[in-house]
């Protein structure tokens, strides 16, 4: 009994002096996150939401006018609406391109032009976007833009790629998958490097042509990879915020303004934080709600269990 | 157990921290009712000069130059070392940027001690009570303020003196008046047109001047898309933003109506005005030789410098229903929550005087002391027939610039692309942009 006792006692020492040791090595990325995310994602969804705050003066309670305001503003409907557009562009691309680019780097290039390929992907998406959004504002230019120069050279004509109401959001979508395909470009590559050869191998055996073992092997093993990307742009892409403010400043007109840029012109344009504070927490009930249905679909089609 | 408490601890500790960071304290914040001490600072070493910063917007290319020019007041005034604290600000956001960054800087407790403010930001400056009005120093110094009231406009002095208060001297200003490539007028058998060429004249210099040669378009004229440059346009057809006490929007109005119709006429029916880019600087495509004209204020003299262009003339606009000037200036305010008031608008009053405006502003704005744009402007050289910059104070009229200035434009800015571009019709698009600023004006949180 006292040996249980002291062996308890000892265990319970070893036990503490281990958990003081990580909480001391994960203190300065507990403290950050609580000060810069978690503090004032609270603050947001419990405080300023309901205020009219303008950074100098005090807050001042509103209950909740800054929501009835959202509703009210006649653009709010096209703001969402554009947001959506942006979604259904966006998401099934980076899903399928993403996956498309990793197969064939991964199945059907081989030697050194594997890693010229893997690079060149990934490439754009690890350079400031700041910066390779102003070398592609000259390559959309109608006037003087390499990419019109070449749609005239095979005679078509110049198309107005970020000063028309029609072609803004393609525009945006374009560099948006140049720039961040390469995120879902690797994220499946390791998911392929995971499949185990012997299902292939078995399947080769099998007598399964290349269709049949991707749609009946890669596919579904890599279901948790796709899901995972599905997630994370469909995320990305309800929160687009750099693509549009580059480009098109959300013009012309409207016809590229989403709602994080409509935060952004309401919090530092406007000065009104309360009712920026509003329109976030309506997106973040959105994106947990679009997100939560996601999770409890996903357990009709996604396979963990491979190994 | 206790670990958890430990934790749990530390985590409301941090929320706390980050709601205080927000939180309805007035810490750090301006009281519009601060007194300011005129009486030298809490320095505690007196042989020691008091640093005075100077906020300015801009990437800071010319620091050092603007650095050597305030050099000079600290040696005329050793106990004051003035430097000069350059505000990067996102392409194409102008003042907005600006003068957000400064509230933040304010808001954080981190005040610059002077800031260079536009006509459109005061209202905002001085509602907000983020300036110090320099009346205390001007009854100590009344020499000074007389001495700039001799040489500086009443006219463009106006707007910073609000319910009666000076809270800045002006050092700089710009009108709107249209740059001309000439050669690209002799090019096409034009000559400078006169004061008084009209609206007729215009679209015959804009057929004449727009052309396609070798696949590569030159366009007449620029857009003036951009609300100051705009509101010159809006002028001279007896039309504006706002009503005279600017508390209505009055874009909707049939004159209003009819210039956002004559430029999208400009973009998609003549095709006359190259329809304006992300990230396209209609300056340079005038020096390239890419558009013929453009409406801007002294401030393309700086590109034309760097590009060593000399084929620049400026006309006044063509008169439509009425000829008008526009005009903007801008002079340093001191900041509320510097530790150096007095010191703070000794620097400023110092900003609109004779050396700072003949040197800082010997190209890009038009300085406010009459004696020295005399001097200075003609000196430069170019661009031809500049006389235009300082003759035109007198009858000048003051960009509208309410305390909402920052949402309205960014409201007309909207609808102006929403126009020029076909969406909408130049009534439709005014009809809601009236309905907006309306809004703006009613609802705004700074009145």
């Amino acid at each position: 009994m006292t040996n249980n006792k002291n062996l308890k006692l000892k265990y319970t020492k070893n036990n503490v002096k281990d958990t003081i040791s990580a909480y001391l090595f994960l203190s300065p990325a507990i403290i950050t996150f609580v000060l810069f995310v978690a503090g004032p994602v609270v603050l947001t969804v419990c405080y300023l939401c309901f205020t009219k705050y303008n950074i100098i003066t005090p807050t001042e309670f509103v209950g909740l006018d800054n929501f009835i305001k959202l509703f009210d503003y006649p653009v709010t409907g096209t703001i969402f609406k554009n947001t959506l557009k942006y979604v259904v562009v966006l998401v099934p691309l980076h899903v399928i391109i993403g996956l498309l680019l990793a197969i064939g780097v991964s199945k059907e290039v081989s030697g050194r032009l594997k890693y010229f390929f893997r690079t060149a992907i990934y490439f754009p998406s690890v350079v400031t976007t700041a910066s390779v959004a102003i070398a592609w504002t000259y390559l959309y230019n109608k006037d003087f833009g390499v990419i019109n120069y070449f749609l005239n050279r095979l005679g078509a004509d110049s198309i107005p790629w970020l000063i028309s109401t029609k072609w803004s959001i393609p525009a945006i979508a374009i560099f948006s998958i140049w720039k961040f395909v390469g995120t879902p470009f690797l994220y499946y590559l390791i998911g392929i490097q995971n499949i185990p050869d012997s299902f292939y191998e078995a399947a080769t055996i099998d007598g399964a042509n290349k269709l049949q073992t991707f749609f009946k092997i890669t596919i579904p093993l890599l279901s948790p990879t796709i899901f995972f990307v599905i997630t994370t742009t469909f995320i990305g892409a309800m929160q687009i915020f750099e693509e549009p403010f580059l480009l098109t400043n959300g013009g012309p007109g409207d016809s590229s303004r989403t709602i994080a840029l409509f935060i952004y012109e309401k919090a530092f344009k406007s000065y009104q934080m309360g009712y920026a504070s509003a329109i976030a927490v309506i997106l973040f009930i959105i994106i947990l709600l679009l997100t939560l249905i996601q999770f409890s679909l996903q357990k009709k089609w996604v396979n963990y269990d491979y190994e | 157990m206790k670990l958890k408490k430990i934790l749990i601890s530390i985590l409301v500790l941090a929320v706390v921290l980050a709601f205080a960071g927000c939180g309805g304290s007035s810490g750090n914040r301006p009281d519009k009712d601060d007194k300011v001490s005129s009486e030298n600072t809490d320095s505690n070493n007196k042989n020691e000069p008091v640093t005075i910063k100077l906020a300015i917007m801009g990437e800071g290319q010319n620091k050092e130059n603007t650095q050597k020019i305030l050099d000079k007041f600290n040696q005329e005034n050793p106990d004051i070392k003035a430097e000069v604290q350059y505000v990067p600000v996102t392409s194409g956001s102008g003042w907005n940027d600006f003068f957000t960054k400064i509230k933040t800087m304010v808001a954080g407790g981190n005040p610059p001690d002077l800031a260079f403010v536009a006509i459109e930001g005061i209202q905002m400056f001085v509602n907000l009570g983020l300036a110090v009005p320099l009346d205390e120093y001007f009854d100590k110094n009344p020499e000074q303020l007389k001495e700039a009231k001799d040489d500086i406009h009443p006219k463009l002095q106006a707007p910073f003196i609000v319910n009666g208060k000076t809270y800045a001297l002006v050092c700089e200003w710009n009108n709107v008046v249209l740059h001309m490539n000439t050669k690209l007028l002799e090019d096409a058998g034009l000559e400078l047109p006169p004061q008084d060429w009209d609206k007729d004249m215009f679209l015959d210099y804009c057929s004449k001047l727009t052309k396609t040669e070798g696949g590569q378009k030159q366009y007449a004229v620029a857009v003036p898309a951009y609300y100051f440059g705009f509101s010159s346009w809006l002028f001279n057809n007896n039309a504006s933003v706002l009503n005279e006490d600017m508390t209505k929007c009055t874009l909707n109005q049939p004159n209003s109506v009819e210039m956002f119709q004559f430029w999208q006429d400009m973009v998609n029916k003549y095709e006359y005005a190259a329809m304006p880019e992300p990230g396209v600087d209609d300056i340079q495509r005038l020096v390239d030789g890419q558009i013929a004209m453009g409406s801007w204020g002294r401030w393309p003299t700086l590109t034309y410098i760097n590009n060593d262009f000399k084929d620049a003339a400026v006309q006044y606009l063509p008169k439509f229903k009425s000829k008008n000037v526009i005009y903007g200036s801008g002079g340093f305010c001191v900041i509320n929550g510097t530790k150096h008031p007095y010191e703070a608008m000794k620097t400023a009053v110092w900003t609109a005087g004779e050396y700072f405006v003949k040197n800082y502003y010997s190209a890009g704005s038009i300085p406010c002391r009459k004696s020295v744009a005399e001097e200075v402007i003609p000196k430069l050289g170019i661009p031809e027939n500049h006389e235009l910059y300082y003759k035109s104070a007198d009858y000048a009229k003051p960009v509208e610039s309410p305390p909402a200035y920052a949402e309205i434009a960014n409201v007309f800015d909207r609808y102006l692309s929403a126009v020029l571009t076909n969406e909408m019709s130049a009534q439709e698009a005014m009809d809601k942009a009236t309905e907006e600023i309306d809004n703006v004006l009613e609802q705004s949180p700074i009145k």
